[in-house]
């Protein structure tokens, strides 16, 4: 598999990724887990967050994202579907569990609130968004002469004509895994306008 | 305890709605928005944010040669004073003070006259922009903090203590405050108070993004900022200024002076929890209302408007409400109204506090309190009144302002609308309340010499020298040594892991040595926690290079690169600069981390003055002990001269020691606080008086000499006493108009009055400095019975003296 910055590093995306964390948080990495909470577990801070994102993108040359999920869904999918009252309602709670397998499903439950959503967030979902991130990059072409991508630091260059060629936006392959989740469940969540943009 | 009462008597504003208070009153009041889509420097295709900018041409062209934040605050000052009746210059200069919160972030887009080489066919040209940023670094910041206090005290004339403040978004509030507090202490009859900001650059814009502050939907920017609304997702970036005239009450209306509104109360806390986390109890927020409350005497159910700090970002708007119903009980559902200006104005930053304040006391003048635009859908979690959509007719008697930022300093203040029936309750008028006496019952120190005071004090008496060898880059420089500190030995003694993560070397410096003043002073947890604290900081600490190199790395891949879309840079940037770069250039860093690591939750202040910084935070300590607000303080300061932006700015002005140059002084770094107590209340729990602090001066050189103004401090500090001063511990730099200045004050002092001075020795490290010689002052009283003076002196203009004398036997018993 493709480990971005570092393609000679045998270790798995896993380790380096619980080793970012444990770094960050002044942790061993015995004491981080796949199935470690950031929140209250872990005893992050939201700045310890963009810490360790910032070391992941870095490390893998990757763009990961820094959205809500919770909050794109109801962007998507519309507030009372959602959202309901402030807490998330069972058709928001099936998405999130599809989207978010590495949680365990009991963890998401209805009757949560929106604001304890973020505190199921595990280092394993980190692990599971750089996955995809990687994945993107492997698939990247160059649009004009169909080339594959070589990376110099953070930008990446076609290898046959040398253009600049844009790293994936982990917001929007996040956006669109939304999208195919939704379509899953039964019966399918459907889009709605809002008017809102979605800036990425 | 009768005291003297503050009323406001002009007001000055410049916004994203125009020049003039009445522009911006009026757009607040019809619910419109002064937020627009922004087009910065170089990308005119596509916005770059929702932002609420001033429209720069209509500021005086006389001004167009400084920063925004100095322009929008001239032109707010200027407005303030002439609308409440003065001219200029000033009548009475030593009763005219300043007290302007500003941050220090340069905005180095303004300086495109000066900087013309980065102008290519009317684009800005980035790659000259990043390469200048790397190699002239000291272009980037203001290496004069004070500047824009100075010169409003300038323009008016004014010779009263001229201060900066910075508390992140609390800066304004905490300048209002300060100069009420002061004002109704019995300082001086007017106070030019308020806040002025701009961070609309392309770094700061850059750092909030990355931090994820800002709102992230803004397709129709007039209802970007969405405070209180369920879908609300961040602030919208705005700049400007709002200046108040405040003026003691027998003043205001011996020269028959409209009143606005009588400013009534002030409160202030620390969150000590995180830097950008808000405490999920908001006790901060609830402490700081509820000082606020006690300081003006009334019950919360009084109140009828609070003009929130209301951010629209998720987390500040659920836990003000919050904070709001724990404060206001079943009031805040009972006739208290609540809105954010923040949803027509957007975030003034360090601003924000001054124009809320004037539009909250505007509201109760009025008899109208302003909306809260784009709250469409209710939040469950936001349950006030927040009145909604369009302005209310309501004759509110009493209304209150939050301010709440980042690194958790909080700020609230209370003002009552003006009539001349309550004008008649005035309390004894001018009264100079009496006295209490202060004394320093612990000190910290981080210095050159040592790593705490014992250790400080053995190497000085030693005669051990206090310069280390630099590293290439500064040899390059021809500073080939410095009073250098080993920062990670000092910081080792951090035991909060954030903060041994973001803080800068020299706040860390202060982390370590207001933790020794605590340790020593052994002062039990819960008085650490209500204690008062007081730091004098720089201006600007960090090291902006992570920005510039980050731009620089980004326009590798571009071709040409003669033009840099803004847009792309933060869609591709966010992963080539530390997201946290922002936070610990923090000016409040060294505040809040000290406040966290100690859980101290107290009143606090934080100063930003230049080379005065430090002992300004020493003074208003010792006069807040003194007029009895508190019995415990820690007070200090710290900065770093050995930091190659501001190095390059001390280099540039000609003022470091080096190979072929007469005179100059040495870069250093440091950190010194003390412990304060009232005398009667250190005596009653055994602690050691090391020394009694007798008195205080501040003031600024405005047309005048500028020894007249350090004199006027001096003597100011040494007021109840006779005589001479046994000493003087003063700066010392050895360039030849300071020195001439402090050898003139010395003989008008006193034929055997001589000069001592510590920068020879430590060097001089900045807002520091003063409080240095403040240690070797109190190191000396052993031998002698007059009051010891320390002082310092910015540039000879603003200037601050405290005296010290030895504490008497039975004290120390």
């Amino acid at each position: 598999m493709n480990q971005g910055g570092d393609l000679s590093d045998p270790r798995s995306v896993e380790q380096v990724v619980i080793e970012i964390v444990a770094r960050s948080l002044e942790r061993t990495t015995d004491e981080v887990t796949l199935n470690s909470r950031f929140w209250g577990e872990l005893d992050a801070e939201s700045l310890d967050m963009l810490d360790i994102i910032y070391a992941l993108e870095r490390r893998f040359r990757i763009r990961m994202p820094r959205l809500n999920l919770l909050q794109r869904a109801v962007d998507l999918f519309g507030e009372d579907v959602i959202i309901k009252g402030g807490i998330v309602t069972e058709r928001g709670i099936e998405l999130m569990r599809v989207s978010m397998p590495e949680v365990p499903a009991e963890w998401m439950k209805p009757g949560m609130r929106i604001y304890d959503f973020r505190k199921v967030i595990t280092v394993g979902s980190f692990v599971r968004v750089v996955e995809r991130c990687l994945e993107a990059v492997d698939k990247l072409r160059c649009s004009r002469c169909g080339g594959q991508p070589e990376g110099v630091e953070m930008t990446l260059r076609c290898t046959g004509c040398g253009m600049p060629i844009e790293l994936p936006s982990g917001e929007q392959l996040l956006v669109q895994d939304l999208r195919i989740y939704a379509q899953r469940l039964s019966p399918p969540l459907v889009e709605v306008q809002t008017g809102l943009r979605d800036e990425a | 305890m009768d005291r003297r009462r503050v009323v406001i008597t002009g007001m000055g504003s410049v916004t994203g709605f125009g020049c003039g208070v009445e522009r911006t009153w009026q757009g607040v009041i019809a619910g419109h928005s002064a937020v627009a889509a922004y087009y910065p420097f170089d990308d005119r295709t596509q916005p770059a944010e929702a932002a609420g900018a001033v429209n720069l041409a209509e500021l005086p062209e006389e001004t167009a040669g400084l920063g925004r934040a100095a322009r929008f605050g001239l032109a707010a000052g200027r407005e303030a004073w002439f609308d409440a009746g003065f001219s200029l210059p000033c009548r009475s200069p030593e009763g005219v003070g300043v007290c302007i919160g500003v941050s220090t972030f340069p905005v180095i887009e303004d300086r495109v006259d000066r900087l013309s080489v980065l102008l290519k066919d009317g684009e800005w040209d980035m790659q000259e922009y990043a390469q200048l940023c790397r190699e002239r670094p000291c272009l980037l910041t203001q290496s004069d903090a004070a500047g824009v206090s100075s010169l409003l005290s300038e323009m008016l004339g004014a010779r009263g203590r001229s201060m900066t403040v910075q508390a992140a978004c609390t800066s304004a509030a905490q300048a209002i405050g300060h100069a009420f507090e002061t004002l109704r202490a019995g300082e001086g009859e007017v106070v030019l108070a308020g806040g002025t900001d701009s961070m609309l650059s392309m770094m700061c814009i850059t750092g909030f993004k990355l931090l994820g502050s800002l709102a992230q939907r803004w397709e129709h920017p007039a209802q970007a900022s969405r405070p209180f609304d369920r879908t609300r997702d961040g602030f919208v970036l705005a700049e400007g200024a709002a200046i108040l005239v405040l003026e003691e009450l027998e003043h205001a209306r011996s020269r028959g002076a409209r009143i606005y509104a009588e400013v009534i109360g002030y409160g202030s806390s620390c969150d000590a929890f995180r830097f950008t986390d808000m405490e999920p109890s908001g006790r901060g927020p609830v402490q700081c209302m509820r000082n606020a409350l006690a300081d003006a005497g009334i019950t919360p159910e009084s109140v009828g408007y609070v003009n929130a700090h209301g951010t629209a970002t998720p987390l500040n708007d659920r836990i003000e409400t919050m904070a709001i119903r724990e404060v206001f009980g079943p009031h805040a559902d009972a006739g208290l109204a609540v809105s954010s200006t923040k949803s027509q104005l957007g975030h003034l930053l360090c601003a924000a506090g001054a124009v809320e304040m004037m539009v909250t006391a505007l509201a109760v003048h009025h008899g109208v309190l302003p909306p809260t635009i784009n709250l469409e859908r209710s939040d469950p979690e936001c349950d006030l009144d927040y009145v909604s959509a369009k302005a209310r007719p309501s004759q509110v008697e009493i209304a209150m302002s939050n301010s709440f930022g980042f690194g958790g300093q909080n700020g609230s203040l209370v003002v009552r609308r003006w009539n001349e029936s309550n004008s008649d309750s005035s309390v004894s008028i001018s009264a100079q309340p009496e006295r209490r006496r202060v004394c320093i019952t612990a000190v910290g120190v981080q210095s050159p010499l040592g790593l705490d005071w014992p250790g400080h004090r053995r190497a000085w008496a030693k005669g051990i020298g206090a310069m280390s060898a630099t590293g290439r880059d500064f040899v390059k420089l021809g500073v080939p040594c410095a009073g250098l500190i080993p920062a990670e030995e000092s910081a080792s003694s951090i035991r909060n892991r954030m903060l041994r993560k973001i803080l800068t070397r020299s706040a860390g410096f202060a982390v370590a040595a207001a933790g020794e003043a605590l340790r020593v002073s052994a002062l039990p947890a819960q008085l650490v926690r209500t204690a008062e604290l007081y730091v004098g900081s720089p201006g600007l600490d960090q090291d902006l290079n992570v920005f510039a190199e980050a731009l620089l790395q980004s326009l590798e891949g571009e071709e040409g690169h003669a033009t840099f879309s803004y847009s792309r840079f933060t869609r591709q940037g966010t992963s080539l600069i530390d997201p946290l770069f922002l936070v610990r250039s923090l000016p409040n860093a060294g505040l809040c981390g000290t406040a966290i690591e100690f859980n101290m939750q107290g009143r606090n202040l934080n100063i930003t003055n230049g080379a005065t910084s430090g002992m300004l935070a020493l003074t208003s300590a010792a006069a807040a002990i003194s007029r009895g607000d508190t019995d415990v303080a820690l007070a200090g300061g710290y900065d770093s001269l050995v930091q190659m932006e501001v190095l390059l700015g001390h280099l540039g002005a000609g003022r470091i020691a080096m190979e072929g140059i007469d005179g100059g002084y040495l870069p250093a770094e440091g950190a010194v606080f003390f412990v304060l107590e009232e005398m009667e209340f250190a005596r009653r729990r055994g602690a050691n008086g090391l020394a009694e602090v007798t008195g205080w001066g501040t003031s600024h050189s405005s047309a005048e000499e500028a020894s007249h103004g350090l004199e006027r401090a001096a003597r100011t500090s040494l007021e109840g006493y006779g005589g001479p001063p046994a000493m003087v511990f003063g700066d010392g730099l050895r360039l030849a108009n300071h020195d001439a200045m402090e050898a003139e004050v010395i003989g008008r002092l006193g034929q055997h009055v001589r000069l001592n001075t510590a920068v020879e020795r430590l060097g001089f490290a900045g807002g520091v400095t003063g409080l240095f010689s403040t240690l070797h002052a109190l190191a000396s009283l052993r031998e002698v019975v007059a009051p010891v003076i320390a002082w310092t002196s910015d540039r000879g203009r603003n200037h601050v003296a405290v005296a010290l004398r030895s504490v008497a036997p039975e004290v120390t018993a």
